[in-house]
């Protein structure tokens, strides 16, 4: 067969990273320089084996190895390369490899580097390790590594200066404070996250209890436990603790706020962790169990509340994050909401595949748009770390007029832009494009009313922020911030270095040619993915033809028109402006505050789970353990000294003359301590052991 | 069922102790080569028990009794006999006992400077005390070791201890006493209730009334729940940690604890199955409120010791949770939770010890950016966090899990201990934010870091962590057996 590979491919893809990573340290003793081409170049092996399993793909099949891990509960480790694996890590290779490299000129200079590359190094094989899984607890482990690297990574300026915080120092909402350190922000992550972890666990534990194996092919083979789920009425439960774990890895509704915050890492790092893939896990895991529920159960109906769960969260999502990307003052934040929102559109989409009649097209336009957004995103953040980098400045309204100066990045970013937008012809139009579509599929009215209403308004917005993003960097009046900086180091702000501009500038070409071969892509997915679902997974797959659906593409112009004319109004034609407009509209202003202050959702979590839980857990130890456990104390003296008094022969050392002073704990300390100072606990412990051993001689003498 | 040609056990608990009395005699000028001779006699041990270890494991007799010497009379009319063996949940706590003594008295080198002779001789005894409770078979042999071990233990405290060393040593003694008491009042109606009447563990397994069976578990509970320890028995433990010198922590959180875990495998699910099998809810509430109380209680410490010992509060709820759970998942998970934990723990108290020593202080909110100024303590204390935190990168990670894949088997309402490990994360990860990360300019404190040898010890401690994560049968393949055993009991209790 021509798509044999070998069996150990798939294993190297995430071993050769995870191991390269722990050999970072004594690469790096031989030199700087060797260290940095080591790290890009594990990176790029791990891409290339990625590459050469694509004709695997290609043919919709699946390559799947097994190992004995833990023999004595019966639990194999093991690889599934299939089309949904092999797509996902050419996606994250790839990526991965071109932010690597924009890395060398990004952190030129910086100190702690063999960390840096360790944590990157480490955070693609995890990711590459989630991708291959063929089960749940192998999954979980790829899933707290890349958690980790994304917590070391966030707070990798750990010396928290002002300078490195994320968010306006000084701003408050509610009382709580809006901006934070680096650690502060890597902690809040790898917290929120974890809560998602734990729903995770619960789920996979329960099916582990229910079907006895972990294993994804087994799973879908068998539906026993399924029916016995069902019976029990957990099979709903359960798949939703399961989706709690990637609502925590995606940043979905209702742990998201932990996204805008991990901002506060080198932009590097929101670049390939919290854009392109480490966030994508959730939407993968989704994209991965989501077929196996649907051939476990004998009627769909018994699972589809579980798809409109995942589609409902998705598109609330999707909509709260796009409001706030259109009122944030960081660029690196408006791109993070962005995220967010467009994570939440994929969620979207998957969630759709499970409430319509064909599975296929939901789940193609839910693939189809986290490729087309890991490309843009990861330009536009890289562009965007260009940008900082350059005018010192992480500030929207301290940029402007940068079109000039920054010419390339400028292009990049405008197609990167332009495609999150949405505009007729980019791999975002088409992608979101091939969602709307999939949304007019609901068989029930009110959730098709409802979930393509938020998702077109969410569109208007994307493309308003999106405009009005690039206005505010690249159009305008130059800052004063920035007329300053010019002044004072005496040369005028130019284009970043090579090395960082040529990876976004690639991967903007890229989301020019996948715009121009939408449908192809589209096509090739739809019958590699649903090849793969139809005879891998045993699915009942209709063929899904490429169209274009007029009511789709007509909604997807019309937002276009709308929120990018607005953006275009505001912010590059400077028709109207916007802080007038703000100010003379009644109740914009205090809309605006509702956006800005993250619709208060921050603040309350701060409020009731973490001042809340420091207050309980105060409470507890002020009146519980010292107020009443530490007191009950003295009943255990007491209690002695009855016993000894009664029996009257037990040891000395612990009542000795205590009896006459009942009570008294402190006398009865002191005391008895004053005996172990006297020197003679030598000669005690020796005679002690002496008399131990004796006896032993006479039992066996 | 494995015999050898020599008493390995009894090897296992004598050569310590005859070790310990020799020491006064050989120390008696000089005390050179103290830590060099405590150690041999330590690694001596270490090697035996790995053999004992390997053959349990190779033959996969963890079921059964192993290496069983005994039962000799000591005092015939009152059925108290010599009689030790060595089972599956004997072997692991064993080898933890061995490892943990050895890097014990290596890291004691540095933290500990008086009275050496005695130091290390009451070392040595607790060792070999110790073994003698992993592995009577008799309940009295039992008592006497189990009692034994509080002798060096007290001393410790109160010898070596902080500045309130007077008041923990005395309610570390009495908790622990008064706990064993109800034990022993245990043992002896046992002893009366079979015919004809015996102390030994074989002869009254099965035959216990159940009305009996169910007095034991509450006298019991009292006993084992003092050492484990549960909620509301457990405030000697922080005082005990906080004045204990770091490396007796180490064997107090490490080695001592287990000895409650241990009790309730052996005693009370091994003889009193078919009262374990109706209350187990009783005992799994206790453990899941130790769980919380435990985590909820850390969470506001400044001290890093007590914050760690509160840890222990809540990871040894795991033990009797998964012990109670009646499925090979929950024991087996508990037997491996044991071992887990004594070298998380270890870990975590030694660094404590080093913390204390390089920047003169304990306070959480006082010690600040220790990466910049001791990077490798600080690194050692992430990895040490993590252990912990029970993250999949060592095998704590398995332990704890497989505790609560046996608890949701049960009862899928207790997969709400899952939330348990966030909590943890949440009050280690405020540790690590204040403690290793932030600038260092800010804290007056000037630290040294750890010297090369210092640091190997410490990396040994996460050895076993991560190769029992990656061939988890290196435990597993002991402890099932035994699980297998014990399952069995309990669901012929049900029926």
């Amino acid at each position: 067969m021509s798509t044999e590979i070998n069996y150990l491919i798939p294993w190297l893809v995430f071993a050769i990273p995870i191991l390269g990573a722990l050999l970072m340290p004594i690469v790096a003793r031989i030199g700087e320089k060797i260290r940095d081409y080591y790290a890009i170049f594990i990176t790029l092996i791990s891409a290339i084996l990625c590459a050469s399993m694509l004709p695997i793909a290609l043919a919709g099949e699946t390559f799947h190895h097994q190992v004995m891990w833990i023999s004595a509960l019966d639990i194999t480790a093991g690889v599934l390369a299939d089309p949904l694996s092999i797509l996902m890590s050419n996606i994250v290779g790839w990526l991965s490899f071109s932010i690597m490299v924009y890395s060398m000129g990004y952190m030129k200079g910086e100190n702690n580097m063999t960390r840096y590359w360790f944590l990157m190094v480490f955070f693609i094989g995890s990711m590459q390790l989630i991708i291959f899984s063929d089960n749940f607890l192998q999954l979980f482990f790829g899933w707290e590594g890349v958690g980790l690297c994304s917590y070391g990574l966030i707070s990798f300026w750990n010396k928290d200066h002002k300078k490195d915080y994320v968010g306006t120092v000084g701003k408050k909402a509610w009382g709580i404070p809006l901006a934070y350190s680096p650690t502060h922000a890597g902690s809040k992550a790898f917290l929120m996250t974890r809560v998602g972890d734990a729903s995770f666990l619960i789920g996979i534990l329960t099916l582990f209890y229910f079907s006895g194996t972990f294993d994804f092919m087994e799973l879908s083979k068998s539906h026993t436990w399924a029916v016995e789920l069902a019976k029990s009425g957990l099979l709903i439960p359960v798949a939703l603790f399961i989706f709690g774990g990637a609502i925590g890895k995606s940043a979905q509704f209702p742990l998201q706020e932990w996204l805008p915050d991990a901002m506060a890492g080198p932009t590097s790092v929101s670049a390939l962790i919290h854009a392109a893939t480490m966030v994508k896990a959730g939407v993968f895991l989704i994209a991965r169990i989501g077929p196996i529920f649907v051939t476990a159960v004998e009627n769909i109906s018994l699972i589809m509340p579980f798809f409109e769960f995942v589609a409902w969260i998705g598109a609330i999502t999707a909509f709260l994050a796009a409001s706030q990307a259109m009122v944030s003052n960081e660029l690196k934040k408006v791109l993070a909401y962005s995220t967010v929102s467009q994570i939440g559109f994929m969620m979207l989409a998957f969630g759709v595949a499970g409430l319509t009649s064909n599975f296929i097209v939901g789940y193609v336009a839910g693939f189809f748009h986290l490729t087309s957004h890991a490309i843009f995103k990861a330009s536009l953040f890289m562009g965007a770390g260009a940008i900082i980098h350059q005018t010192h400045t992480k500030y929207l309204n301290e940029m402007g007029g940068l079109r000039k100066q920054m010419r390339l990045t400028f292009i990049a970013m405008t197609i990167g832009a332009a495609s999150l937008a949405g505009i007729p012809l980019l791999s975002g139009f088409w992608s979101k494009d091939a969602i709307l579509a999939s949304i007019l599929g609901v068989e029930s009215s009110f959730t098709l009313i409802a979930l393509y209403g938020l998702a077109s308004i969410t569109a208007i917005m994307t493309a308003f922020y999106s405009f009005r993003m690039i206005g505010m960097i690249f159009f305008g009046k130059k800052s004063r911030h920035l007329s300053k900086l010019e002044k004072s180091s005496g040369k005028h702000i130019h284009e970043a270095p090579v090395l960082m501009y040529a990876p976004y500038v690639i991967l903007a070409i890229l989301t020019l040619a996948l715009g121009f071969t939408g449908p192809i892509y589209e096509g090739f997915l739809a019958n590699s993915l649903g090849h793969h679902l139809e005879y891998a997974v045993g699915m009942e797959i209709h063929e899904h033809v490429f169209s274009i659906n007029l009511i789709a593409v007509s909604t997807s112009i019309l937002a276009v028109l709308v929120g990018c004319g607005s953006g275009y109004l505001f912010y590059i034609n400077g028709k109207l402006n916007p802080i007038e407009t703000v100010k003379n509209i009644p109740g914009l202003l205090t809309l605006q505050k509702f956006f800005v202050n993250r619709w208060y959702i921050n603040s309350l979590y701060y409020i009731v789970f973490i001042n809340g839980s420091l207050k309980l857990s105060q409470l507890i130890h002020k009146h519980v353990e010292v107020g009443i456990l530490d007191k009950l104390n003295t009943v255990v003296p007491k209690f002695s000294i009855i016993l000894s008094t009664l029996g009257g022969k037990f040891d000395k050392y612990i009542v000795d003359g205590t009896a006459t002073r009942i009570a008294n704990f402190n006398i009865l300390i002191s005391r008895n301590v004053r005996k172990i100072q006297t020197g003679i606990t030598e000669q005690y412990v020796f005679f002690f052991a002496l008399g131990i051993i004796l006896l032993t001689l006479l039992l066996f003498g | 069922m494995i015999e050898l040609s020599f008493p390995i056990i009894s090897v296992l608990i004598a050569l310590p102790i005859l070790g310990a009395s020799l020491m006064p005699l050989i120390f008696k000028t000089s005390q050179k080569y103290i830590v060099i001779y405590a150690a041999i006699i330590s690694f001596i041990e270490l090697l035996l028990s790995f053999y004992a270890y390997r053959l349990i494991l190779v033959n996969g007799t963890g079921g059964s009794y192993n290496f069983i010497e005994g039962p000799i009379s000591i005092i015939r009319h009152f059925g108290i006999d010599y009689y030790v063996a060595m089972d599956g949940l004997s072997a692991p706590l064993v080898i933890i006992t061995s490892m943990l003594s050895l890097l014990v008295v290596i890291g004691s080198r540095d933290l500990i400077s008086d009275r050496k002779v005695l130091y290390y001789s009451l070392l040595l005894l607790f060792q070999g005390a110790i073994m003698g409770v992993f592995t009577s078979l008799n309940m009295i042999l039992f008592y006497v070791f189990w009692d034994v071990v509080l002798i060096p233990m007290f001393l410790f405290i109160g010898i070596w201890g902080g500045p309130r060393r007077k008041y923990a040593a005395i309610k570390f003694f009495l908790f622990t006493f008064v706990g064993s008491i109800f034990m022993l009042f245990a043992f002896i109606l046992i002893y009366f209730s079979v015919a004809p009447n015996s102390f030994n563990i074989t002869d009254v397994a099965g035959r216990i009334p159940l009305g009996l069976q169910i007095i034991s578990s509450v006298l019991f509970l009292i006993g084992f729940g003092v050492k484990l320890p549960i909620v509301p028995f457990h405030t000697w433990l922080p005082d005990a940690h906080v004045e204990a010198p770091a490396p007796i922590s180490v064997l107090l959180a490490g080695l001592l604890l287990k000895m409650g875990g241990y009790g309730f495998l052996r005693f009370n699910i091994g003889l009193l199955p078919e009262a374990s099998a109706q209350y187990a809810w009783v005992f799994i509430l206790i453990g899941v409120i130790t769980m919380f109380y435990g985590a909820f209680v850390a969470l506001v410490q400044t001290d890093i010791k007590k914050m760690i010992a509160l840890t222990s509060v809540n990871h040894m709820g795991f033990v009797i949770l998964g012990a109670f759970t009646g499925t090979v998942f929950g024991i087996s998970g508990a037997i491996f939770q044991m071992f887990t934990h004594a070298a998380a723990v270890g870990l975590m108290f030694m660094l404590s010890g080093y913390l204390h020593k390089v920047s003169g202080t304990r306070d959480i909110t006082v010690i600040k950016g220790l990466k910049f100024t001791s990077p490798r303590l600080a690194s050692l204390l992430v990895f040490g966090s993590m252990a912990a935190m029970a993250l999949p990168i060592f095998s704590s990670f398995l332990s704890e899990y497989m505790v609560i894949v046996g608890a949701i088997a049960v009862n899928p309402i207790y997969a709400v201990i899952v939330a348990i490990p966030v909590i943890t994360v949440a009050y280690f990860l405020w540790m690590l934010k204040r403690v290793v990360m932030s600038d260092p300019t800010t804290s007056r404190i000037r630290h040294h870091d750890l010297g090369n040898f210092s640091t190997l010890t410490l990396v040994l401690y996460l050895i076993p962590l991560v190769l029992t994560l990656v061939v988890p049968w290196l435990i597993l393949g002991v402890s099932n057996p035994i699980a297998e055993v014990y399952v069995n009991l309990i669901s012929s209790g049900v029926a």
